[in-house]
């Protein structure tokens, strides 16, 4: 364990060696892009890969295909990079394919605010490519945050097949602080389940109780097939309906299953809230300093960090909420965690949202001034 | 005679995958030259006897459905991504060996920028292009291939270069990149041209077997339907039209010059990884710091000034500091899009607990070195706190009467006796920890050694910030 002084995309690649990441492909882009240059240092060190592509699209393809081959993979972006991104983010949801993607947000729509922190992409990070389909999205508030659910993503991906959205902000993602980096071995890393069944048996979307099926690299013996196209159980197309709907419901069952011990929240100060700021990101940090500045005031006033944003903390959420006189939200965009928060405690509530969007990072005013609202 | 036919091992013997109710022949329309074109790798595969560490990816156009056929690895690519997935697929295990098979959508239009990328980093793959200048999964549409004059359902007046461009020579593009090691055309309109296929297709994948690097066969191949006219007529098409435009030709051929790339595996080892993360250093302790003020035992600071005048560089020595000594500590830096120039400000907190917010609205400490960032900032000031300025840029001094005051031409000084403006940071650290006694001077000389790259330019800073600290008063 050693102490550390460095910034969130340091952080992140930083996690990524010790979650045994060996592959990075990715295309430069403001704020992400100190991500892919520590890579570009550390990856020929472990003799692992670093390339940097031709554009977004090519290196989110390039990590599934490294991810088959049984290495850990991982690309980072923002904004823009983060859209062309999504057709190749259909491909790894509908193929489970374990990856790691990094979106530094930046203020947008298009080109946008790219030095300019920002937390747009919140409902983009779970609808952004096309079609039904599960994901997951973690959200760091500080340096250290970002070096451990670097780590956790990279796990969660492993143990669920799936791509992991890491949804940083320009702030965490440059801002520098202290960290505790633990020496490799100390921390739990979690490796995709490979199949123990002879080749011939082996059928790489299987309906397994946890709804995980076991993923055998290529090259290792079992020869399977990989499609953007429905598939059944063998990984081959198909247009059974029936079979379609077997999948989706285990991919459903699979994300069922994995929902609590992927959904990570930190309450502080609840024991006597009457009120609750609920935020993320960087704007969890400003929402710490509100909280003391309204209980030096009188009021009382406690927060929910959501570390998880998809699956939505609703659950948890809804469980603190009763009897209380307001909730915040507190966000970096026009309003979009705020309309999962409204669903998840109805008409009980009153919920405002506290909102910053002109590319400045939020203020414990902004907050406050809501709270005086209610 | 004698010879039995059979199909090669490459092959799945029955084509079970194919849902139609023939198990034996391929999905391609009579005439075809996939189904052709098929049969040689598959041949290839079988007598190199490398199907089990084979992977097809195939592309989206007529054969994606390549898996039917193939008994090896498959991955069916978005499309035009045929390249890049098989870049991921051959890094990640370089003993692999990695077919991307392509058509001339999927590899000359949709997928133009993968295809180039991929080639010029010199991909230790075999690409398979199959030109038949048409889209023929989607139903006969233009293709970057297409023929001038070419009537297709979206060019029904034939292509015309005015409108629509003159199509892509695909081979001859690539051969003018460094990286690929063999680039071929061929056709399949006669024997003799099959048999230059076959050899074409058997070299490109033992280049690849012996780690030679990026090969290239473009093969001018028939759709009878495509083109509308019989499977015997497509072959005089192919003459009479792909090959004037077209010609078959080694476009590129330096295997016998290139050397075997090297194979390397990921490393696993726990010390090495240690050592590349740099978390075998040891951790030494300072000196505590003995602030003089209350206010400078956890102080909020904000530095502003010009980009290039080490405004980020102050910021990161003083949090890199204090973190030595045991503190936490942020650091926040602010500039407009541009990397170099323009105005710069950062925000530093150093705190014994958990910090909050990193972003300093009210610093106890403001350093303003040149005078709009003063005027911007000097309102913000924590009643009580400290502003420092750099009177050589800052003319106009500090108008508020409540807080302490530290002003010296810095610049001036590091520019005549320390010869270098560049250190006029420093010079601005050794005086305000001479102020305020918010840090030891050991812990910032640690803090020059992690941060200042260039070693020659340690001392000059180091006595900078001897000299910083008799400017303290």
């Amino acid at each position: 364990m050693i102490k550390k002084m460095m910034h969130g995309n340091e952080a992140c690649a930083y996690g990524a060696i010790i979650a045994g990441c060996r592959f990075f492909a990715g295309y430069p882009i403001t704020p992400s892009s100190e991500i892919a240059e520590e890579l570009a240092v550390l990856l020929p060190q472990v003799e692992g890969k670093f390339i940097q592509m031709e554009d977004e699209i090519a290196s989110m393809a390039a990590i599934l295909g490294a991810s088959l081959n049984g290495i850990k993979s991982l690309t980072a972006t923002s904004g823009p990079g983060f859209s062309l991104k999504q057709e190749n983010i259909g491909y790894a949801c509908q193929t489970e394919i374990p990856c790691v993607i990094v979106n530094v947000q930046r203020g947008g729509p298009s080109t946008g605010s790219p030095t300019m922190p920002s937390q747009e992409d919140f409902m983009q990070s779970r609808w952004g490519t096309h079609g039904d389909h599960f994901i997951v999205v973690l959200s760091p508030s500080s340096v250290q945050e970002t070096f451990d659910l670097t780590v956790k993503s990279f796990n969660i991906s492993e143990k669920y097949r799936t791509p992991v959205i890491l949804l940083m902000d320009e702030i965490v993602g440059h801002m520098t602080e202290k960290m505790i980096l633990p020496e490799p071995g100390e921390i739990e890393i979690i490796d995709r389940k490979k199949p123990s069944v002879k080749p011939e048996d082996f059928r790489p979307y299987e309906n397994t109780e946890d709804g995980v099926p076991p993923m055998a690299a290529f090259g290792s013996g079992y020869r399977h097939h990989v499609t953007g196209l429905m598939h059944d159980e063998t990984g081959f197309p198909t247009n059974n309906s029936e079979i379609i709907q077997k999948q989706k419901d285990r991919w459903k069952k699979k994300f069922d299953l994995a929902r609590d011990t992927v959904v990570f929240t930190e309450l502080t100060d609840a024991e006597d809230m009457e009120y609750l700021v609920f935020s993320y990101g960087s704007s969890a940090r400003c929402t710490r300093k509100a909280v003391k500045i309204a209980r030096e005031n009188g009021l009382k006033v406690g927060s929910m960090k959501a570390l998880t944003l998809w699956p939505f903390p609703g659950k948890e959420l809804e469980k603190v909420s009763r009897g209380l006189k307001g909730i915040v939200v507190a966000e970096m965009n026009m309003g979009q965690a705020i309309r999962e928060v409204e669903r998840a405690v109805g008409k009980n509530v009153k919920v405002l949202g506290a909102n910053r969007y002109d590319g400045e990072s939020m203020h414990p005013d902004d907050i406050l001034s809501v709270i005086e609202k209610f | 005679m004698g010879k039995v036919l059979r199909k090669p091992k490459g092959f799945y013997d029955i084509f079970f995958r194919n849902p139609s109710p023939d198990k034996k022949s391929t999905h391609y329309c009579p005439g075809c030259g996939h189904g052709i074109v098929h049969k040689m790798i598959a041949e290839a595969i079988e007598d190199f006897g490398i199907a089990e560490k084979t992977i097809w990816v195939s592309p989206v156009g007529c054969s994606v459905f390549g898996y039917y056929y193939f008994d090896c690895g498959h991955q069916q690519a978005p499309h035009g991504r045929a390249p890049a997935v098989a870049t991921g697929i051959k890094r990640a295990k370089p003993d692999t060996i990695v077919i991307s098979y392509q058509g001339d959508g999927d590899l000359a239009a949709i997928g133009g920028n993968e295809i180039l990328h991929a080639a010029n980093r010199g991909e230790g793959i075999s690409v398979f292009f199959v030109n038949n200048s048409i889209y023929g999964m989607t139903g006969g549409q233009m293709a970057p291939t297409t023929l001038v004059g070419q009537k297709t359902t979206t060019s029904p007046y034939g292509r015309n270069p005015a409108n629509e461009g003159h199509p892509l020579r695909m081979a001859e593009l690539i051969s003018q990149l460094e990286a690929p090691v063999y680039v071929e055309r061929v056709s399949l309109h006669d024997t003799k041209n099959r048999i230059k296929t076959r050899q074409a297709i058997r070299k490109a994948l033992q280049l690849q077997v012996d780690n030679k690097g990026f090969s290239f066969v473009e093969i001018l191949s028939q759709c009878p339907s495509g083109w509308k006219v019989s499977p015997v007529d497509s072959l005089k098409w192919i003459e009479e039209n792909q090959l004037p435009y077209f010609p078959v030709n080694v476009f590129k051929d330096v295997s016998s010059e290139r050397e075997k790339i090297k194979i390397k595996e990921p490393l696993w080892d726990k010390s090495k990884i240690s050592q590349a993360l740099e978390l075998d250093i040891e951790s030494k302790s300072y000196p505590a710091p003995k602030p003089l003020k209350a206010l400078y035992e956890e102080p909020r600071i904000k530095i502003a000034g010009f980009g290039g005048q080490g405004i980020l560089m102050l910021g990161v020595l003083l949090a890199e500091a204090a973190m030595l000594t045991g503190k936490e500590v942020t650091w926040i830096p602010s500039y407009g899009p541009e990397m170099r120039g323009g105005t710069a400000n950062c925000h530093v907190v150093i705190k014994n607990g958990k910090i909050s917010n990193p972003s300093v609205d009210k610093p106890d400490i403001l350093i303003a070195m040149n005078q709009p960032s003063l005027e911007k900032f000097e309102k913000d000031v924590a009643t009580g706190g400290l502003i420092i300025i750099d009177t050589t840029l800052v003319k106009k001094g500090v108008s508020r009467k409540d807080v302490e005051v530290l002003a010296k031409p810095f610049s001036d000084i590091a520019d005549k006796e320390l010869k270098s403006t560049k250190v006029t940071n420093s010079l601005i650290i050794g005086a305000l920890i001479g102020k305020t006694g918010m840090l030891d001077k050991t812990s910032l000389f640690d803090a020059f050694k992690i941060h200042i790259t260039k070693e020659n330019l340690i001392d000059i800073n180091k006595k900078a910030l001897e000299k910083g600290l008799t400017l303290s008063q």
